[in-house]
């Protein structure tokens, strides 16, 4: 069973609402901060992004103050 | 010297092979035609980069290349129109080989190529952030 083709890759779960919350931040100004587009922050906050780049994780860290693994989670093969 | 061969009762064999003179060719320009007509349509639409458009330009291409081959099939069926009716001695069909088509085809195959890659990569950044 494959993923639909609007929704990331099954068992990977991304934390960024909570940590805009923790942060006081909205996604617009994290969008600023980073140099992605709302549109395409809001795809990797609502799990619908297929693939992140290295670049956009490590600056989504920096302006974040947190590792990946606070950003990321995996929630096992839900195949 | 250029003249006209008329037919008197002609047969319907006759009238079938003085419509596959010009059919074949007829019937290739009339499809890459159609198919030019949805290309543009989905260019409109803002979307032309799409499977399907690479399955029609690719149909396009390969209807082109064997419109020579339509061509000689037509001017084929004229010969045979012209033996049938005794006229070989006055009248000689003009065999008409255009290359243009099959050199238009190739480039529109080689941008069917492209429009495909196009569209695989399009599918591998779909949802990358």
């Amino acid at each position: 069973m494959t993923a639909p083709a609007d929704e990331g890759p099954p068992g990977i779960e991304v934390h960024l609402d909570r940590l805009l919350a923790a942060r006081g931040m909205t996604l617009t100004e994290l969008a600023e901060r980073v140099g992605v587009t709302v549109v395409n922050l809001s795809v990797l906050k609502n799990n619908r992004a297929r693939a992140v780049r290295f670049s956009t994780l490590a600056a989504l860290c920096r302006e974040l103050d947190c590792t990946p693994g606070d950003l990321l989670g995996y929630t096992g093969d839900n195949r | 010297m250029q003249g006209a061969v008329r037919i008197d009762e002609a047969d319907a064999i006759d009238h079938v092979l003085f419509a596959a003179g010009t059919l074949p060719a007829v019937i290739v320009g009339l499809l890459v035609l159609v198919l030019l007509r949805r290309v543009v349509r989905s260019v409109r639409a803002g979307d032309p980069f799409v499977p399907v458009n690479a399955r029609r330009l690719q149909i396009m291409g390969w209807a082109l290349v064997c419109w020579p081959l339509a061509a000689t099939l037509g001017s084929l069926a004229q010969l045979t129109l012209v033996d049938r009716n005794g006229a070989q001695d006055i009248a000689l069909p003009v065999f008409e080989l255009p290359f243009w088509p099959f050199g238009a085809g190739l480039v529109v195959l080689v941008l069917a190529r492209v429009f495909s890659t196009g569209t695989h990569l399009r599918d591998v950044v779909e949802g990358l952030v």
